[in-house]
This record gives structure tokens, sequence and C-alpha cells, in this order.
């Protein structure tokens, strides 16, 4: 279907997005700064997924509306395939033909007042399609992402169908405007469990064959580690540890990824050791200076409290933001390592 | 949208018997009326009898042809009106609802100035400056009665508007790059069809308390019959004084059934919007044979007393052996 | 009890053995029995069976985990046989009796619920089960403060105890979750969503029922937070040997956290055994394909499958198991004919599968026929060290 063979790439440099807010009602309150996304650099590469774990409050969501263009950064860059992106102009249809959103909820995501046909039609007009087109492309929209034979979707409601099926009609209307990156807003965490493998099959699928550029965000870091040539873990707007492939999972040398993979259920592992109760003398989760995980962790120190921790290379293309790692590694400001190195899903 | 069915609910069903026939009436009652109704050429004040039904006027007037020729006025400006106010409706709130900021609040500023001015005492202001030859013209009638009718759908529409607009699907429409007026026109309008059919109801109802209303007091030309100027007309020639109640009785009974089935079709739409509501199959005979008490208390979930295993019980367990 | 070889502490209060019992427990004694149980929504010919012919027995200090998807009927099951269940929910067969514990004679005192009076139902609710719901973050009044949630349970239930006592005793349950008293004074929106869970749960211990049941209650939270839930839940069970039903989609989670899972599709029981042995042997073919669907932490990756097809229709049912559309072990009978929950060993668990009814010629596939691994016991405690060392990179 991919009639264009250039290959796309979206990066992202210092991205940032703060919102302020009055502490307390009325008029006359203190203004605070809610920093929803701080410096946030990432590349997204043709015929590779990036995964994107953090959990509610990370910033995630707001990253990926930057990315898509729906929300002004208030400070960042961004380049699609190495050109300068206008990021306070308005977006350009041009840019929406080649970054689409997938977003989480697919019983809300489709108007269940039309059929699926209406709702795979209007990007195809938007974006130029001739009205008699349209039928056979969106058709094939359909196959793409395996709801086969397509006319018995095409004029179902929504109601009709199920969350997997859904969805796949969702990924189906954003890859109908031949997008080159996929943003996916934690497409399977609203999905059954069983149908949830189908859709990341999907996903990697399309990476894999039609060289797509995905940005999977998701709370889960296991089905990261099922899809992802590149991890990276957020916190509090800020990315704390990235890797390519599964190396941080593997090896997680950041304290919140730590607890993040105690914490998942893991019945194949059953002995490991459960995540340290830290005794925290407050209720605040994200400090405002210094390391903003320094109140929930385990190995915190002085310099924590204080300075804000710089990204540490740990090796091979993992970076970390941690003081822990000051002597170990070298300090790497902004910028993606460039080694290629990630792990390849083999079937079995 | 999904077919049309005849709903089952008896309410909703009385509604639309009389929503009907009074429509059926406004297009085929002057044709059926017996006698012209200004025609003077009977006795004055007759009571009922087989050759008027509802008896005469004290001018000679045939009532009964009256009231079957007032109906298609009464009902076409009602129309009329509730059509135009919810059109004016649904643009200003939908708009206001999604726009949002400065237009928001101009657009809100509008209607709630035209909701705070009382309505009858404009209409009446508004009519009575206009030329005597407009008067007897119901489309301007309508046209200015909606006038005062549309800042009530609005302000419900606006609401609506604003809880939808954050939905999902908004959204996606605008990450696939969809214009903002094709978003209110195509994706959230049509999410809105319940909200503006029962506004539209209410409106038509209101529309038709003006109407009556203004002509009762005078402000319509009596060339044009409707319900409201029988009333007029009973009214200034001391009919209830006179104990003629067959004069001023039936319109009022119509303008009542008329507003009643309206209301009555809005309990329809209720059910239609919420689906809990709809009790698909569920009717009350088979809930009593059943043993359920007609509206089952929350924390107290019935238990079927039926000894009978349902048809559904039989086939799943059949087989089975072990 | 066997501890296995690999060298572990003498298993204490709390600590479950590889047959899924609870060490330390006075007696298996059975605090909720479901038998027969059906639930349908509608009644007449429209009625659509949420639930089919459920039998479920919970034990005390004993954490029953039910494992299903959308359709499942998981969540319908408790409300219903806790007579919760919103119309146009009925019940329609079966029996649910609550065992209340024995009298002074020794004699067992059992209320059956199904013929239970509001005003019985309304003295044991909360008293001797409690619920949280799949809400319960949103369950707490807005614009009360915590403390007053505390003491409307307290006076209604416990009408003898002074003001101080309540209040003594409301602080007791906060700690009990790992909350401070200062907790009390706040209203819900100031506080997170974990807390509010905790609140949850210390309200549903109020009274120290003998059944708390559970329905999702942390699908809505962090991970991080559902590790410390579960934990503190498992440790108020040990100390205070209440009985839990915990209702999830996560069978991973529940895995970790139950003594026995019982995993429903369509409305009924396909599989129920101990967690070990339900997680190394699964016998059912849905219970592998959902294990098959999470995918792993650690190890190779590889491509996995889930299961095809989507959760089932309720009103559309089929003929025969209602899996067989998905199976990939299907067989005719499985077509036509509806499996019932038969042993498959003599450890009490069931399966409902034609492949394990022991049919001449059946051939069990090898990943339904594993045998049970004996794994170690579980730890729910926090430990206090061994987080991997960060200063190996150096």
């Amino acid at each position: 279907m991919q009639n264009d063979t250039t290959l796309g790439q979206l990066e992202a440099r210092g991205l940032t997005r703060h919102y302020s807010m009055r502490a307390s009602a009325g008029f006359f309150g203190p203004k605070r700064i809610v920093r929803a996304v701080d410096d946030v650099s990432l590349t997204l590469k043709a015929g590779r997924v990036t995964a994107v774990v953090g959990e509610s409050g990370s910033g995630k969501s707001v990253l990926a509306r930057m990315l898509a263009r729906i929300i002004v950064p208030t400070s960042g860059e961004l380049l699609l395939d190495g050109t300068a992106v206008p990021v306070h102009a308005k977006r350009t249809l041009a840019y929406t033909s080649q970054v689409q959103l997938v977003l989480q909820d697919p019983f809300s995501s489709i108007n269940p007042v039309h059929r699926v046909r209406h709702s795979l039609e209007r990007p195809l007009l938007i974006h130029g399609a001739k009205k008699n087109e349209v039928e056979a492309l969106a058709a094939a929209a359909l196959e793409r992402v395996s709801l086969d034979p397509p006319a018995r979707y095409l004029d179902r409601y929504p109601h009709e169908l199920s969350g997997g099926q859904l969805q796949r009609v969702s990924i189906a209307r954003a890859l109908c405007v031949k997008p080159k990156i996929l943003l996916a807003d934690e497409p399977i965490s609203m999905l059954d469990v069983s149908v949830r493998l189908g859709v990341l099959n999907l996903l990697r699928g399309l990476c894999d064959n039609d060289k797509l550029a995905i940005l999977y965000i998701t709370h889960d870091i296991a089905s990261a580690r099922y899809i992802a040539d590149e991890t990276i873990v957020m916190y509090a707007g800020q990315v704390v540890e990235r890797s390519n492939g599964t190396g941080l999972i593997d090896e997680p040398t950041h304290p919140y990824t730590q607890l993040l993979i105690a914490s998942v259920p893991d019945p194949a592992d059953p002995t490991r050791a459960m995540p340290e109760k830290v005794d925290r003398l407050t209720q605040v989760s994200i400090a405002q200076k210094g390391c903003r995980f320094s109140p929930r962790c385990p190995h915190v120190m002085d310099v924590c409290r204080n300075n804000e921790p710089p990204m540490f290379d740990v090796g091979d293309g993992h970076v970390s933001k941690c003081w822990l790692h000051a002597t170990s590694g070298e300090i790497v400001d902004v910028g993606l390592p460039e080694t290629q190195r990630g792990g390849t899903i083999t079937k079995k | 949208m999904s077919a049309l069915k005849i709903p089952k609910s008896p309410k909703v069903l009385l509604g639309l018997i009389i929503v009907g026939f009074f429509l059926i009436l406004t297009v085929i009652g002057p044709w059926i009326a017996p006698y012209n109704p200004s025609a003077t050429t009977f006795a004055p004040n007759m009571t009922p009898s087989w050759a008027h039904w509802f008896g005469t006027t004290s001018l000679g007037q045939d009532i009964f042809s009256q009231l079957l020729v007032g109906a298609r006025a009464t009902m076409v400006v009602a129309l009329l009106a509730g059509l135009v106010a919810t059109a004016l409706a649904m643009t200003i709130g939908i708009a206001a609802g999604y726009l949002g900021g400065p237009a928001d609040e101009g657009l809100t500023m509008l209607s709630n100035v035209f909701l705070a001015i009382p309505g009858l005492p404009l209409l009446i202001v508004i009519d009575s400056y206009l030329p005597v030859a407009d008067r007897s013209n119901e489309y301007v009638i309508g046209l200015v009665i909606s006038l005062t009718g549309w800042a009530w759908g609005a302000r419900v529409l606006r609401a609506q508007t604003l809880s939808l607009r954050n939905r999902d699907f908004v959204e996606a429409s605008r990450i696939i790059g969809e214009s903002r007026l094709r978003i209110m026109v195509t994706e959230v309008a049509p999410n809105l069809l319940p909200v503006l059919a029962s506004s539209l109801l209410f409106t038509i109802l209101y529309a038709i308390g003006a109407y009556v209303t203004l002509a009762y007091v005078g402000l319509t030309s009596t060339a044009v019959w409707n319900w409201g100027t029988m009333m007029f007309w009973a009214q200034s020639n001391n009919a209830p004084l006179a104990g003629q109640w067959y004069w001023y009785v039936p319109p009022g009974i119509c303008i009542a059934l008329v507003g009643t089935g309206l209301a009555l079709l809005n309990f329809g739409i209720d059910e239609f919007i919420n689906p809990r509501l709809r009790a698909s199959g569920l009717t009350s005979r088979l809930r009593r044979r059943a043993g359920i008490p007609r509206r089952p208390r929350l924390g107290y979930t019935p238990v079927l007393r039926s000894a009978r295993p349902s048809a559904v019980a039989k086939r799943l367990s059949t087989s089975s052996t072990k | 009890m066997t501890t296995d070889a690999l060298d572990l502490q003498e298993p204490t209060l709390g600590e479950v053995q590889t047959d899924g019992r609870l060490v330390g427990s006075e007696t298996a004694d059975l605090v909720f029995e479901i038998r027969n149980f059906s639930v349908d929504y509608g009644w007449g010919v429209g009625a659509v069976r949420a639930v089919n012919a459920v039998n479920l027995d919970v034990h005390r200090a004993q954490i029953l985990g039910i494992a299903g998807e959308s359709g499942s009927g998981k969540s319908t099951l408790v409300y219903a046989a806790t007579r919760l269940l919103r119309s146009p929910g009925v019940i329609s067969g079966g029996g649910v009796t609550l065992n209340l514990g024995k009298d002074d004679q020794g004699i067992m005192e059992s209320v059956d619920l199904l013929k239970a009076s509001e005003k019985e139902l309304r003295k044991i609710r909360w008293s001797q089960v409690s619920i949280v719901l799949q809400s319960a973050l949103n369950a707490l009044n807005p614009v009360l403060r915590i403390s007053k949630g505390f003491e409307e349970i307290l006076k209604t239930h416990r009408p003898d105890m002074s003001k101080g006592e309540r209040r003594a005793r409301a602080i007791e349950l906060l700690s009990m979750v790992g909350l401070d008293e200062d907790r009390l004074q706040r209203f819900p929106h100031e506080l997170s969503g974990g807390q509010r869970q905790r609140i949850m749960i210390a309200m549903a211990l109020a009274l120290d029922p003998q059944l708390v049941i559970m329905d999702e209650p942390t699908t809505a939270l962090d991970v991080v937070t559902q590790r410390e839930i579960i934990n503190e839940l498992s440790d108020l069970r040990a100390r205070f040997g209440f009985a839990m039903i915990f209702i999830t989609h996560d069978l991973s989670l529940l895995v970790e956290l139950a003594d026995e899972i019982a995993v429903m599709y369509a409305g009924s029981i396909v599989e129920r055994a101990p967690a070990g042995a339900l997680y190394s042997a699964p016998r059912h073919p849905y219970t592998l394909g959902l294990l098959n669907s999470s995918p792993p932490l650690h190890g190779e990756r590889r491509e996995l499958e889930g299961i095809p097809g989507s959760p089932p229709d309720l009103a559309d049912m089929v003929t025969g198991c209602s899996f067989h559309a998905r199976c990939p072990y299907k067989m005719e009978k499985c077509v036509t004919d509806v499996p019932a929950l038969v042993p498959t060993d003599d450890t009490g668990r069931v399966v409902a599968c034609w492949l394990h009814s022991g049919d001449v010629g059946v051939v069990v596939p090898e990943p339904l026929s594993r045998l049970v691994a004996i794994t170690p016991a579980k730890k729910f405690h926090t430990v206090s060290s061994t987080v991997k060392k960060v200063e190996e990179a150096s």
C-alpha cells in the first residue's frame, strides 16, 4: 500500500511542556508550574519500535500529543525527515499525513453514530483520495489490519464490534493517510488480555514489513519488552533511563526502573526480591528540586536532593539519569546513542 | 441510524397517536370541516347537536369547523417556530460549546440575554410593532416566536457539546486533520440527536403556548382561525359567564392534548437515550410470572421463583453426563 | 507439609504451601458456599445467561482468585451472590450460603443469602461480608471527610461504641493499611488513587468480616502501588484470617497472590486449581492461552500468539463448549456437547474440557498434560536487602 518509498524519521529535541496552575482556588493563590514533560529528546526511525514506559502522570501522553502536534510544546524542536517543523505555527495537513496517533480507548475513539465506513472515508477524503477510490482504499486499510473480509466490517456500527476489532479499525484509520510515523498511546491497555498480543503483533508487523517508525506508549513494561527496539522509561516528565532492545529490562540501572520491574507480577520468578519499602518522610512522590525520584528512592544521597542528575552512559548505548552512576559513566547530554544494536524478534 | 422501531412502551405509543392525530388534522382539517368557520349563517348560541357538534358561537358560526380549521394554523405556527428556534439553538449552542474562548463567551452572553428577558412580554412588544399586514401572516408570527424560544435549547446543547468535545473520537477527528466546521456538523451534532429531539419537542410546546396567548390577547389577526382566536372570541363574548363551555373548552382541551402528546413522546426519547430503560421483551406479564417486583430495589437482587428452568438453561445443560 | 529442596526458611503463618493450603489456619473452615448458581439478565425468552451453574467454595483465610475477561461473568457472579446486582439482573438458580461461625453449642450458624430478608442482608452486609468495588476510587463521598466515612460504618453496625472508641478504631484501621492518622481529616480528592483504595480496604475490614470480596481493586492503579497493596492484603489476611475473593483479568497477579484460582469463560468456570499448579500445569486450553498472553519479563524474545478471536457475546450463545471457536485443540464433540467440570487428579482441581474427560482415543496435548511443578513457598513480606546492586557497573 505504501507507494512512497522514502522512509520517515521524526526527531524530538528537548521537548518541554509546562502548565501553570494556581495552587489554590481564587485569583490570588500562588502560581505553580506543573512540568508535564521536561526536556525529552528521542528519535523515531523507520523500521524501529520505540517504547516509552511510564505511569500515569509521567507525561507520556502529553509527549505523544506534542509529537502529533495537537499540543504545542512550551519549548523544544521537532525535526521531520531532518527538516525543522515550526512548532508554534498551525499544524499542516502535510504533517498530519506523515504522523498519526492512535488513542487508548477503542470504544470512545470511533464515533458511535457512524458506520466504520465513514470513519475510514474521512481521512481518505481529507488527504486527497478521489471519491471513486475511497471504497477500495478503505477496504485495503482494513485488510492491512487483518480485518478480513473488509466488506463484513465496513457497514457495521462500532457497538457491533469487539474491543480488539475496534482498535484495529482505529489503526486502519490512522493508516489511511499513509503515515510514515505511527504513534500509539497505550493501544492495548483497554483490551481484553487474550486479544492484546494480536494487536501488538500487528504493530510489530507494520514496523517490520512496511517500515513504519512506531512509538509505543505503555505502562506495562512486559509488553514494551515484547516489541521494542528501543526502550525509554519516563518518570515525572523526564526520561530517566533509555536503552536499545531489552537492555534496561534485563539490567535496570535506575532505581525507578528497578522498582517497576520488581513490582510487576512475574510468576516465573516467585523468589525474586520484592521492592524495598522506603520510609517516606512526606507524602510527596515527586520532588521539585534535585532528582525528582529522590523521595521514593532507596539509594538516595544528599547530592540527589539538591542537584538534578544528568544522563550518564552506562555502556552499550544504555543511559541512566542517576547520580549512582557518576563515577562509572560519562555524561551524555542531548542526543541518542548511534548504535543500532537491539534484539529482533525471532519466530519460534 | 438504526431502523426506527415501533416503541412498545404504552406512554410513547399514546404520545405518538395523539400527536399523529393532530398532525393529520393539520393537513385535512380544513377539508373535512363541515362548514365555513367564518360563516355566520347559523342560529347563534346553539348548544351541541348533531348538526353542530360543538354548537355555535354568538355570531352563529359553527364551533366544530372553527376547531378543525384552526388546527392548521396553530400547528403550523408551532412547528415552524419550534424548528426555527431549534435550528438557532443548535447553531449557537454547538458553536459556543465547541469553539470555546471568546466565541463561546460572546454566544453565551447572547443566550443569557435572551433567557433573561421574559418571553411573552417581549413577544407582545415585538408583535405590537409589526405592521398589521404582517400580523396576519402566521409565518412571521412563527419567526417572532422562535426568536424568544431558542435560548434555553442553546444552553442545553452547549453543555452537551462541552462534554462531547472531550471525547476521544472528537480528538481522533482532529488528529486525522478534519476541519472544525465538519467536526461540529458531522461528528458532534449527530451525537446530540436525542437532546435535539427533546429540545425540539419542548420548543414546539412553548410555541403553541406563545401563539395561543398572542391570539388570546388579540395581537394576531382574527382573519386567520386558530384555537387561540376561538378563545379570544369566547372570552370577549362572555362565554364563560353564559355557560357556553362548548365554545372555549374544546380548543383548550385540544391544546392540552397536543402538549400531553409531546410530553409523552419525550419519555420515549428518554428511553431511547438510556438503554437501561429499554427493557426489550421484558413485559410485565412475564415479570410477574417470574416473581420479580416491578422495581427491584438496589441491594436486593430478585431470585426467580419459577420452577421450570428457562429455555437457556435447558440448552446449556444438554449432554454432559458426568 | 513438604517444603522443597530450595533451602528456605520454615514456613510461618501467612505462607502458602505447595498444595495451596494455608499453613496455620485452624481448620479448612468453609466460609462461603456457592452451589449451582445461575444469573440471567432479563427474564423469559429474551433472557441472557451471564453466570451458568457455578460451584465455588471459599475457606477461612483462603484467597480465591477469579480470573476472566469481559463477558466471563466474574463480577456478575459476586454481585449477584451478595444480592447487589442491578436490574435487569436476576438470580435464576442455585444457592449461596455464608457460614458465620460456630455458636456456643458448636453448631455452625449460616445464612442463606438467597432467602434472607432485606433486614437480614443489611445486618450481615459489611459486618460479615464486605465488598471493595471496581470503582472504589470513586466510591468515597466527595463532600465528606474520611473520618465521616468510618463514623457511618461504625455507628450503623456498632451502636454501642462511643465516639472516642470509634475514632480509635478508625486510626487503628488506617494504620493497618499503612496510612497516617492525619489522612482522616482529608477529603477524598486530596488523596492519591492508591491512598483512596487503601482507605476502601480499611473500611471493608472495619467490622472484621468473614469474607472480603474485591473486584479489580488494583486495575486502575500503577504497578508499584498495586504491588504495595497486594503485599498489604496478604499481610492482613495472615493477621486476621478472613477469606478473600479477588477478581481480576490479570492472571499473573493471581498466580502470585491467590491460593486457588478459578478461571471463568462465558459465564462458567472452566478450570479451578491451586495457583501454582494452574500456572505450571494448566489443563484447560483457555487457561493455557491466557497464560501465554502475557509476554514474559525474562528469557528469549519470541513471537507469541494470544488467543485468536474475541471474548464471546453472551446474547449469542453457541452450542457445545463456549470456547470451541477459539480453541486450538477442538474436537468434534466440543461443538455439540457441553463439557462438565470434572476432576483431573485427586488434589481437588477440576477442569471442564473434553480433552480430560477420559474418553477413549483422546490424547491430551503436551502443553496441557505437564506435571505439576513443586513451587517454593511464596513470600509476601517485603525484603529489605537485595534490590539489584547498582554498583556492579563500576
